[in-house]
């Protein structure tokens, strides 16, 4: 009895002490150095203008380090469909062996489904947004400091109207990169200008006939609204027809440097636009997966400056839409 | 002697306003636009505004001539849902027309307009000819036009679009009020006249009521319903290019989801998803009241997380109403016994 006891014991430490091993090297972290040169890029409502202006800087730069690239998203410029675009990746993983999945870091769905890919071994990398290190199965994010979006067009708004008025808020949809936009421009207002006011967060959505019906109603209800600050990129073209409509000067500042909205700041119809680096953020990420894939360590986090676009600025930015041929 | 009376005695006549109320089709959602505007102007006297009022028909133009379409289907017992998805598509293939194809502004909006009736022929000739149901061949069409889009643009609107298409767009004659408006004044009083006054109107609701008996009494059903599927194409073709005017932009985004809206606006003003009972001028009047909540809302102040809410319950409470006239109405109708008319014999019949 004592006999097999002991062989027992040696078996079982002799069994664990590998497996201890094993599981400590699975646990370090994983070397993405020699994956095929290929990015699969997973973006819903792939066909919105401000997306293909992201994927233009993506696809340039995969042009220019000899990456494979695809886009892969609900095919749509107007509906937002994360569940929708699981499958479509789903179809596209089994085509061929990718080096590495880009997800947009914008909902808990695409996190999931990252999480998921993170451990079938895909290095994720995200952009536009950057999650809490820890919290999510990245290697790596580009963009730009979500709150600066807010705060420095709160500072521009100001400026201009000197602590007096009243400014209307509005957003595209109810998702987390908007709301932190918008609670950035209220906390900075509140702070720079305590006399300004802001009106309830307005949902423009994205029917752009319905979305001035809305802002006009917003700017009818309010007589005191000075200025208008949206947070997604139709926004500066709603606001500029509604005031239109409602025949009141205010000042707009909008959201992402598309050729509309360009032409919307050089006719004087919008004071300015955050140019997010939408066209930035994807090239640097792929420059990233390019380090990875030879084996070189990245940074986890990549911040990349956003600035208004004003009239005074504004040849830099027509350079950029023309490049991404829009 | 002929003597038609009531069980109480009184003459026929005594139907009365109250009686001939009942009967007006669009009362429910008169009740309900005219009580909804009472209460947002209550919330913010800016509701009745002419700036917030022109928005709202501004708004509504679009829909609503998608809108009168769909009530020509609706009527004839089929329906369309691509209505939305059409729009959108020839938006973007007529400003592709005048700008990357160097066409004249008219010919490209003509080349629209043809493409908005062939998409309608497709249909109906599927529907009416080939047997497919409408529910399937329109959902399926409203998934081919969303792809084409994408197609057509590879996501980028089409822009700028030639100074006249501009000028057509911002024109305004009335209270910000310019081409649209004036188009689907003409488009809905046209169709109105049209559905109440011909016998193209009478004949869609004989369809709508009962197709078997309409082809007993020799009504082409298949050319009428036919005809009505392109003529919402070409209604959807119309606003979508109305629609391009006004962003002076061909915007992928264009149509997007107002097959919905269409759909529910014509119901809400009582039009039957049943057929053969319904107005054009109900289905404007649907269109308009769900506009004006939208837009009621947002000037009263309501946080934007329930406005759909209370723009959906609104729209059941307008159909309700629409539902307990007709009940009521057939109750008031049952409750008055008729006496059976003795009628002169002829010469040489009998009892």
């Amino acid at each position: 009895m004592k006999k097999k006891f002991i062989i027992a014991t040696v078996a079982a430490f002799a069994l664990t002490v590998p497996a201890i091993f094993v599981g400590t090297s699975a646990n370090s972290a994983p070397s993405y150095k020699g994956r095929p040169k290929s990015i699969l890029f997973v973006q819903p409502m792939k066909d919105h203008p401000v997306h293909r202006l992201m994927q233009a800087g993506l696809l340039a730069e995969c042009k220019k380090q000899g990456f494979y690239c695809k886009v892969v998203g609900n095919a749509s410029a107007s509906n937002w469909d994360d569940v929708g675009t699981l499958p479509l990746v789903d179809a596209e993983l089994a085509t061929r062996k990718w080096g590495g999945v880009a997800v947009y870091p914008v909902s808990p769905v695409l996190f999931k489904y990252a999480e998921k890919l993170a451990k079938k071994g895909y290095p994720i990398i995200g952009w536009h947004a950057i999650p809490k290190q820890g919290t999510t199965s990245y290697v790596a994010s580009v963009a730009q400091l979500v709150p600066n979006a807010g705060s420095g067009p709160a500072d521009a708004i100001c400026t201009i109207h000197k602590n007096v008025g009243t400014v209307a808020i509005t957003e595209g949809s109810l998702n987390d990169e908007e709301n932190t936009k918008a609670a950035a421009f209220k906390a900075q207002l509140a702070k720079s200008c305590p006399a300004m006011k802001t009106t309830e967060i307005g949902i423009e959505g994205f029917d752009p006939t319905k979305a001035v019906a809305i802002a006009v109603g917003i700017l009818s209800a309010d007589k005191d609204i000075v200025a208008a600050y949206s947070t997604t990129g139709n926004g500066a073209q709603t606001w500029s027809q509604a005031s239109a409509q409602a025949n009141r000067k205010i000042t707009i500042i909008g959201m992402d440097y598309i050729r509309q909205n360009l032409d919307l700041i050089r006719d004087g119809k919008v004071y300015g636009v955050v140019a997010q680096p939408l066209y930035e953020e994807t090239a640097m990420m792929v420059q990233l997966y390019a380090k990875l894939f030879k084996g070189e360590k990245i940074k986890y986090s990549n911040i990349l400056p956003s600035t208004i676009v004003t009239k005074d600025n504004l040849a830099a930015y027509y350079k950029i839409v023309d490049a991404a041929g829009q | 002697m002929n003597n038609l009376r009531n069980k109480k005695g009184a003459s026929k006549n005594s139907e009365g306003f109250f009686y001939r109320l009942l009967a007006v089709p669009e009362l429910g959602v008169i009740v309900a636009l005219i009580s909804c505007a009472g209460i947002f102007q209550s919330f913010n006297s800016v509701f009745l505004s002419s700036q917030v009022m022109g928005s709202i028909v501004q708004a509504v133009t679009f829909v609503s001539i998608i809108a009168v379409g769909q009530a020509f289907l609706l009527i004839s017992g089929v329906f369309d849902l691509s209505v939305g998805a059409v729009a959108g598509l020839v938006a973007v293939s007529s400003g592709k027309l005048m700008t990357s194809m160097g066409w004249p502004v008219w010919a490209g909006i003509l080349g629209g307009l043809a493409l908005g009736a062939a998409i309608g022929a497709v249909n109906g000739f599927m529907v009416t000819r080939a047997g497919v149901p409408a529910f399937i061949q329109t959902l399926g069409m409203m998934f081919v036009a969303q792809g084409m889009i994408q197609v057509v643009t590879k996501g980028y609107p089409v822009y700028p679009l030639p100074e006249v298409m501009t000028t057509i767009g911002e024109s305004s004659f009335f209270l910000t009020l310019g081409w649209n408006a004036l188009i689907w004044v003409v488009v809905s009083i046209v169709g109105d006249f049209v559905i109440r006054k011909t016998s193209i109107g009478r004949n869609l609701y004989v369809i709508g009521g009962n197709a078997e008996v309409a082809k007993i009494v020799g009504i082409n059903v298949q050319r009428y319903q036919m005809n009505c599927f392109i003529l919402a194409g070409t209604l959807s073709a119309l606003s979508g290019i109305l629609v391009m005017a006004t962003l002076s932009a061909g915007a992928p985004s264009i149509g997007g989801g107002w097959e919905l809206t269409v759909i529910a606006g014509t119901v809400v003003g009582g039009v039957s998803l049943f057929g053969g009972v319904g107005t054009i001028a109900g289905a404007i009047m649907g269109v308009l009241l769900i506009q004006c909540v939208q837009s009621g809302l947002v000037t009263s102040g309501l946080s934007p997380n329930f406005q759909l809410i209370a723009v959906g319950s609104i729209l059941v409470l307008a159909v309700f109403l629409d539902v307990f006239r007709r009940g009521y109405r057939n109750r008031m109708r049952n409750s008055e016994k008729v006496e059976t008319p003795v009628f002169p014999l002829e010469k040489g019949g009998s009892e």
